[in-house]
């Protein structure tokens, strides 16, 4: 099956090519971005399964060695990551073909949607820290144009945030790169790992200081966060769900990838840890603070990335394994909790709390999809999040977290408060008209249809498909639940794998 | 490296960081650009060695040429900073389009949470009502 | 066992359709379920008096301690007969009570058998983490209960303060669990029972608060109790199936099985001191109700205090009292909720102040709801007397310190219990209105009535009739004392503790009987704010709390956020990098004169753009800069680079001032962000930090560097000259993909946004 692992990347990448020579045709981009990215995930299954007892496929490509040209490397954690991330991106690639306004509003949706999921691919499997670098470009430039090409004059604004800060960071990335490249001589991981090992421990902490300040601010941890609540809400719904559900995943797998392959010796839990803390706290808080369902949920996913980088910090390997499967957990339940925020904002032109009212009465069974991921999202059993929760906690528990543990348990009863805040606002409860204090902006944006007129037969029939594409997904987190058992045990395997970064490099070297 | 290289790069930096941090998007794309160029610099600079051309004609001297694979990093980065910069501009474009400027507006919401403490106030008392509306029961007994 | 509470949720999801075409008579077929159980319950209580049956496992997540896995002993299967045969009577009730083409009548059918399923669930859970799920799904249940009539604020915030403070207390409870497994390798309730009693100190001990703490809060004890008064916002049928009778006793329960094994170290005094306090105070509140079902709510949390009290007692005879008083609570308030429940359903009140005299029109809910409260009071002949009585009794043979205290507790709560009970009934029944007065509307038909009277006179019957509660209660007494006979007395002793419990009845009677006496008592303050004050200001303050934080850090202001990153980001790299030696004298000035002087154009030119204040001039000198680097790229070694840079640098100014050319000639004064000294300085922190990182990684040289073996590759293999091209176009090939495919992106994305205005305009 080695043979078969470029393909993972060449099934979205060509998609890619041919969905731009479709350009102008949505039917047949559309096929091709279907097939293409089914493709891939079949091929990542089955990769998955050909590793799912620990082993680790390598593929030089060009046939090089390691280090001289660049080695794509697909181990447990790359199979459990991409797997979920692929199926979560032909969800929500479904739902935004359903949805009007989406895919059928500019030709280059469809191509940079393929580019995204060919940086999502690229930077899971790649095995090179330059090479890690250009996928996340890749991610960053399709997400520019997905976060903005139907965006209006706040749209912009908020694309604006995004961008700039995504720009700084990539130029600081690449002097972090030139740095690690001086002091090791490569920039493949395998060889990086050994290069760094022979630094003075003082070095080695400067060096994983200014990865880890990199990837932070792409995973959105406190206190860089702040450019991630602006800018996601703003985008279409399929496309927030995907940012939220995959784009700082990429960033918290980068932090799992380098401190493990690259920084076993550097001992950052504490300080990761305290991070961790402020992350889910802050996090939370601010969503809180917000009347707007989709902002809600842009806040929570800071405030979950707090958990995972929480299970980083403890630094054993079920820490690591409770945060992979917590990452495992949260690309499909927050990429489902914005579908059904992307459901409602079809219908009502809005996801603020304040004009909403009464779904519960006139959509139950979207409420009841709801209600599954936000009650999943906050930990309840027999959900997911209850796994990745506890899981997170047992490992805090016996890694000796307490302080951080406790504010772990502490943030997933905020997390149930605002998600019951949604759930008391948009589906119980009745919309609030007219606030005097509104700007103007705000009452230009009052939804066209009021509650009483009556519902137009095709909105109510791509609101119906709109919630069945989202059922996937909750589907998805259904699944994930279920599975806890033999998952958890694969993101344990996963994590004993890369603890001991000497298989890794031995796999990539030999 | 020598110490003018590492201050021009430092300088590039800190220029292109400030320009950054202005409301125009376009002096926020020039301070980008500044910032790659620092970045650039810094790959060849920090680079096993500086030398000849790495062109090689008949057999290879280790001494003689600069590093080739930091090369190799820049061009492939300087080609998408570019990428970066002219989808940058696009977004400026489309921003003066639709505002007719190229400021960077604070976001509306945070602003509205962050100064619209008395809205939330009287937020909050509503919410102490319906709470008292369960206490007034409760309390009846004493009147 | 895994069938019955399956089944549970199978019924609910079928009672949906079912319930939408038969409307209420859903309720009549939904009883079959609870009466499944009812059935089984009774089969186990008669076979398992002298063995506990067997337990079943499901693996669920192996690596986590997580298992499915169901055991009934015996008081489980009490518990389990409760919610069967309550449940029985609750959903014939339910049928009367709700309109049968009402909204609400499906989701309240499903949900009151997803209840019934979860709750069952809980008392048969053997693993940990089955009764946390299990716990959590009667919350939830209880939640969308509560919450029935949704278009009500009131409902709303009642619904959400329930599922937040029995959430608190879940969580607290899952650490708990955790800690205690984790510490102890015990993640079984039977576990726990087998390895004996224990005293623990340490970590497990901070587990047992956790775990106290779940139930208290699950059973609305201090300082948890204001979410069960709130939750009377619910329809009648639900306060009496899960704020009464079963869900309220899920803390109770799992007192009453963890309290004998693990009662020593903090559990006890936690318990005892929470549950005494509450049955007091809650006591009191009780009295100064006017609303009937608010009062049964106050009630319901002092008698669960007093049930929590006993069963958390040292003395396993307490404990026995505590399970007789356990059955006989739920019986009676079950019904009494009911009743009340039939009287708001007739006369479209539940205060007692407007209510005339209804013993004259309404005798057989006057029956059943004067003995419900007889019950409940413990008036002699009945169960809960006996279980008092015992309780009492045992309490006696306790020595001091614990003896004054705990009398003086029990003796005072059952006054209160007295005293309330002769009020309500005396008011409701036997005195005329003092406000306006309530009319009644239809007289409730007698299948309305007799699920209560039925559940009501159930307390008086077991009394008299010994047989039937020995054998529910026997196996789980056996468990707990290793005796199953333990005789429940008709007739009391005669002794100390008969004359002081007649006293403190004589003294509550009287208490509720005369008004002024009453009034006197309630007007007394209490000595310090209760629960729904404490909620509430919680919540307001979490709120405030939350709104300035998200003030502060989500300035929504782009500049600060750079700015922000900028500080953080560098300053953590400082904090590492300042643990380093650094000898910037290691270093050359430059490498030529040329290069210097170029270094010098480029820093000039640098410096000029961040503050030019011309948009051309501004897009001019970074092109400037950029020819400048090129040239320095020459020096370096790398023409290919300079060639590149050049050509690239061009079409971006190009780019750059088509951009620009529509737009001010001056870059804008208007609205600066922040302090400019503060954007200066973090730039210029960051300039620092950079240089420092570059001049200070001189020492720290890598001995080998793979571009060795690319140009030996190169030339050997690939056979190229130019050994970047080689690089590019094989060696690492992956990344000249990656690049072609962010240029297409970028300038494809580029076109469609400076595109997208004019088609929109074009169609418009």
């Amino acid at each position: 099956m080695r043979s078969a692992l470029p393909y993972l990347l060449w099934i979205p990448f060509t998609g890619t090519a041919a969905a731009l020579l479709a350009f102008g045709r949505f039917w047949l981009q559309r096929v091709i971005a279907v097939v293409a990215l089914s493709a891939c995930l079949v091929l990542s299954v089955l990769l998955l399964l050909e590793v799912r007892s620990g082993g680790i496929l390598v593929s030089r490509v060009g046939g090089w060695p390691a280090g001289v040209g660049i080695t794509l490397v697909f181990d447990l954690l790359s199979a459990l990551v991409l797997t979920v991330a692929l199926a979560v991106l032909l969800c929500v690639l479904i739902f935004a073909i359903v949805e009007p306004g989406t895919d059928d509003e500019a030709s280059a949706f469809h191509p940079s949607y393929l580019a995204m999921a060919t940086g999502v691919v690229l930077a899971t499997i790649t095995g090179d820290l330059f090479n890690f670098f250009v996928a996340f470009e890749i991610i960053l430039l399709a997400s520019f144009f997905l976060l903005t090409f139907t965006a209006g004059a706040d749209g912009i604004r908020a694309g604006i945030t995004y961008v700039v800060i995504n720009v700084v960071i990539s130029a600081l990335f690449l002097i972090a790169i030139a740095l690690a490249y001086y002091m090791t001589g490569t920039v493949s991981f395998a060889q990086l790992a050994g290069g760094i090992s022979a630094l003075p421990p003082n070095v080695q902490e400067v060096l994983w200081a200014f990865l880890f300040f990199i990837l932070g601010v792409k995973a959105a941890i406190f206190p860089l966060f702040m450019w991630l609540p602006d800018s996601y809400p703003v985008a279409r719904s399929p496309v927030t769900a995907v940012f939220a559900g995959l784009l700082t995943k990429v960033g918290v797998y980068g932090i799992i990838r380098m401190k493990s392959v690259m920084f076993p010796a550097v001992s950052a839990g504490k300080v990761m840890v305290v991070i961790a803390a402020l992350t889910m706290v802050v996090g939370v808080l601010g969503a809180i603070a917000q009347s707007d369902m989709k902002r809600i949920l842009s806040f929570h996913v800071v405030s979950q990335v707090g958990y995972m980088i929480f299970g980083v910090g403890i630094a054993t390997a079920a820490g690591l394994a409770g945060a992979i499967f917590f990452m495992l957990h949260q690309i499909p339940v927050k990429a489902s909790l914005f579908l059904v925020g992307g459901v409602i904002e079809e219908e009502h032109r809005t996801t603020s709390l304040k004009k909403l009212g009464g779904i519960a009465h006139r959509r139950p069974w979207l409420s009841a999809l709801f209600i599954l991921a936000a009650l999943s999202l906050a930990g309840f059993p027999p959900f997911s999040g209850f796994a990745a929760k506890l899981a997170l906690i047992r490992a805090g528990i016996d890694g000796r977290e307490f302080a951080a543990t406790a504010v772990a348990a502490i943030v997933s009863i905020l997390t149930l408060y605002s998600m019951m805040k949604i759930w008391g606002g948009a589906f119980w409860g009745s919309p609030e008209h007219e606030n005097l204090d509104e700007t103007p902006a705000e009452k230009a944006e009052l939804p066209e249809h009021d509650e009483s007129e009556p519902i137009d037969a095709a909105l109510n029939r791509s609101v119906k498909h709109l919630a069945i594409a989202a059922a996937g997904l909750v589907g998805i987190t259904l699944a994930i639940a279920l599975v806890a058992g033999p998952l958890y045990e694969l993101s344990l395997r996963a994590a004993e794998q890369i603890m001991d970064p000497k298989i890794y490099a031995a796999a990539v070297l030999k | 490296m020598s110490l003018s290289l590492a201050f021009l790069v430092a300088l590039m930096v800190s220029a292109g960081l400030y320009l950054a941090m202005q409301r125009s998007l376009t002096r926020i794309v020039l301070g980008f650009g500044l910032l790659t160029h620092a970045a650039n610099l810094t790959l060849i600079a920090r680079g096993a060695s500086l030398g000849r051309a790495p062109i090689i004609n008949g057999t290879w001297v280790a001494v003689a040429i600069s590093d080739p694979l930091p090369q190799a990093f820049v061009l492939t980065a300087i080609v998408i900073s570019f990428g970066l910069t002219v989808f940058a501009l696009g977004l400026a474009y489309r921003a003066l389009i639709l505002k007719g400027n190229d400021e960077v507006e604070d976001d509306l919401e945070d602003r509205r949470i962050a100064r619209l403490r008395g809205e939330r106030d009287r937020d909050l008392d509503q919410l102490g009502d319906e709470l008292d509306l369960l206490e007034e029961d409760d309390e009846r007994g004493e009147t | 066992m895994t069938y019955l509470v399956v089944a549970h949720f199978a019924a609910a999801l079928v009672a949906i359709p079912v319930a939408r075409r038969l409307g209420g008579k859903a309720f009549l077929l939904a009883a079959a379920v609870p009466a499944a159980t009812a059935l089984w319950s009774l089969t186990v209580l008669s076979r398992s008096a002298s063995t506990t049956s067997p337990g079943e496992v499901h693996a669920w997540i192996k690596g986590l301690d997580v298992d499915l896995s169901f055991q009934a002993g015996g008081l489980s299967a009490l518990m389990a007969f409760l919610i069967g045969g309550i449940g029985v009577l609750v959903f014939l009730y339910s049928y009367r009570y709700f309109d049968p083409a009402g909204p609400e009548v499906v989701r309240v059918c499903s949900l009151l058998l997803a209840f019934a399923g979860s709750m069952l669930g809980l008392v048969l859970a053997d693993g940990f983490f089955t009764l946390f799920l299990f716990w959590e799904a009667t919350s939830v249940t209880s939640f969308f209960l509560i919450g029935t009539e949704f278009k009500h604020a009131a409902a709303r915030a009642a619904a959400t303060q329930a599922l937040l403070i029995t959430g608190l207390g879940g969580i607290a409870m899952l650490v708990g669990f955790t800690i205690f497994g984790a510490s102890t390798g015990i993640w079984h309730l039977s576990g726990v029972e087998n390895a004996g009693s224990q005293t623990l100190t340490g970590l497990p001990a901070v587990a047992l608060v956790l775990i106290a703490t779940g139930c208290l809060a699950k059973s609305a004890q201090l300082p948890f109790g204001s979410w069960l008064p709130a939750a009377m916002a619910a329809p009648t049928p639900v306060s009496a199936f899960l704020h009464s009778a079963t869900m309220v006793k899920a803390g109770v329960y799992l007192i009453a099985r963890l309290s004998p094994v693990l009662g020593g170290g903090p559990w006890r005094a936690l318990v005892i001191g929470s549950a005494g306090l509450t049955m007091v105070l809650a006591g009191w509140r009780a009295l100064r109700q006017d609303d009937l079902k608010l009062l049964l709510a106050h009630s319901t949390v002092a008698q669960l205090g007093l049930l929590c009290f006993l069963f958390a007692m040292p003395d396993r005879r307490a404990w026995v009292a505590g399970v007789v008083l356990l059955l006989a609570h739920a019986l009676s308030k079950a019904g009494l909720f009911m009743g009340v429940g039939i009287i708001d359903h007739s006369l479209h009140t539940r205060d007692i102040s407007r209510l005339d005299r209804l013993a004259s029109e309404m005798r057989g809910v006057a029956a059943v709801m004067s003995a419900g409260f007889a019950c409940m009071a413990g008036v002699p002949l009945t169960l809960a007397f006996a279980g008092k009585e015992r309780g009492l009794e045992n309490l006696m043979e306790i020595s001091p310190p614990w003896f004054y205290a705990a009398i003086g507790l029990m003796v005072v709560a059952s006054a209160l219990t007295a005293a309330y009970s002769t009020y309500a009934l005396r008011g409701a029944f036997f005195t005329s209105a003092k406000g306006d007065v309530a009319v009644l509307g239809r007289r409730p038909s007698l299948g309305f009535v007799i699920p209560a009277g039925v559940l009501t006179f159930a307390g008086i019957a077991m009394a008299l009739f010994a047989k039937a509660p020995e054998m529910l209660l026997g196996s789980a007494v056996k468990g707990a004392t290793g005796k199953a006979n333990f005789g429940i007395p008709v007739l009391p002793h005669v002794g100390s503790a008969l004359v002081i419990s007649l006293l403190a009845l004589a003294c509550g009677v009287g208490f509720g009987y005369f008004d002024r006496l009453r009034h006197f008592a309630s007007k007394a303050a209490l000595p310090f704010p209760l629960g729904q004050r404490v909620y509430e200001a919680i919540n307001v303050g979490l709120i405030r709390f939350a709104d300035r934080l998200a003030g502060v850090v989500q300035s929504g202001s782009l500049p600060i956020y750079v700015a922000t990153i900028t500080i953080v980001g560098m300053g953590l790299i400082a904090w590492y990098l300042a643990a380093i030696d650094i000898d910037l004298g290691a270093l050359p000035l430059a490498g030529s004169v040329v290069e210097l002087l170029l270094v010098a154009a480029c820093g000039v030119l640098a410096a000029a753009m961040a503050v030019q204040r011309s948009r051309v001039t501004a897009v001019l000198l970074l092109g400037g800069v950029g020819y400048g680097l090129a040239a320095v790229f020459v020096v370096l070694g790398a023409p290919d680079l300079a060639l590149t840079q050049v050509v690239i640098e061009t079409l971006a100014v190009v780019v750059f001032l088509l951009v620009v050319k529509d737009q001010p000639a001056k870059f804008g004064r208007t609205r600066p962000v922040g302090s400019e000294v503060l954007k200066i300085a973090a730039a210029a922190f960051a300039g620092v930090v950079v240089f420092v990182l570059l001049a200070g990684s001189e020492g720290y040289r890598a001995d080998h560097f793979v571009s060795a073996e690319i140009v030996e590759f190169s030339v050997a293999d690939a056979g190229a000259q130019n050994v970047v091209n080689a690089i590019l176009v094989d060696f690492r090939a992956l990344d000249t993909m990656g690049e072609i495919l962010v240029l297409t992106i970028a300038v494809i994305g580029a076109a469609t946004l400076a595109g997208i205005e004019t088609r929109r305009r074009g169609r418009a």
